[in-house]
């Protein structure tokens, strides 16, 4: 109903972020100011291009910035979440924590 | 139905939310690798700025390089031994640099040419001065030390 639309608390989720991988990535990303992309994989536990792609995706709303340089010879990338990224990411918890309380919200 | 908002179960959202705390980039060699940076670029910092009366234009030329060269160096060191940059160190870092900075220029640089009016700086005076510059930025290692994960 398009009168109730809007008062569940699940319509505070955010779609980009929905998705268990890319609510892991973001969830690590918020710990740190930035983090390398190999240690981001590892931690979350997911193959490269799963993380290539959901960061990629998280990239292109503005959620996560990529950053890619060298170390040394070594390329490396490093992911770091944007203020819009964090704020969404505290919505998106406090939506997950009202839906957690029970039917009431 | 609401397909855009798909219907979640109250253990579905503590199930994401457990998710949410289990796994932590943090790491704490890369807060002590961040801190210790700092450190470093504070003392380098305070040495280079105090020991402007002790040495001829020469010297301080050649030290004012080697200093350029050893923040660069531990720069690029705390780069390449860290994986993660821990919450708030860089706004930390700049800031304990940029106050040591000020302390530098508004109060430790004027007292050394005070005093050099006097007589030639002495050792004591510089380390003096040095670590008076070098504070700001030791707070700032002690705060990146001592953050959360």
């Amino acid at each position: 109903m398009s009168t109730t639309q809007g008062h569940h608390a699940r319509h505070r989720l955010d779609e980009a972020i929905h998705a268990p991988v890319r609510l892991s990535l973001v969830a690590a990303l918020a710990q740190v100011d930035e983090a390398e992309f190999a240690h981001v994989r590892d931690t979350i536990e997911v193959t490269d291009s799963t993380l290539s792609k959901q960061a990629a995706q998280l990239e292109v709303v503005g959620y996560v910035r990529i950053r890619k340089g060298h170390v040394g010879k070594r390329p490396r990338t490093w992911l770091s979440l944007t203020p819009t990224g964090r704020e969404a990411l505290a919505r998106h918890l406090d939506a997950l924590r009202l839906i957690a309380e029970g039917p009431s919200s | 139905m609401d397909t855009d908002h798909p219907p979640i179960t109250a253990q579905q959202a503590r199930d994401q939310l457990d998710s949410t705390r289990t796994r932590s980039l943090g790491a704490p060699g890369d807060r002590r690798a961040h801190a210790i940076g700092a450190a470093a670029v504070g003392l380098t910092t305070g040495l280079h700025m105090a020991t402007r009366n002790l040495v001829g234009e020469s010297l301080y030329a050649v030290l004012s390089a080697v200093s350029i060269g050893v923040v660069i160096a531990v720069v690029l060191r705390v780069e390449r031994v860290s994986r993660t940059v821990p919450r708030g160190a860089r706004r930390w870092f700049w800031t304990g640099l940029a106050t040591s900075f000020a302390v530098a220029l508004g109060f430790v640089t004027p007292w050394l040419n005070l005093q050099a009016q006097d007589g030639p700086s002495t050792w004591p005076t510089v380390v003096s001065g040095a670590v008076v510059v070098a504070v700001p930025s030791l707070l700032a290692a002690a705060a990146i030390a001592r953050s959360r994960p």
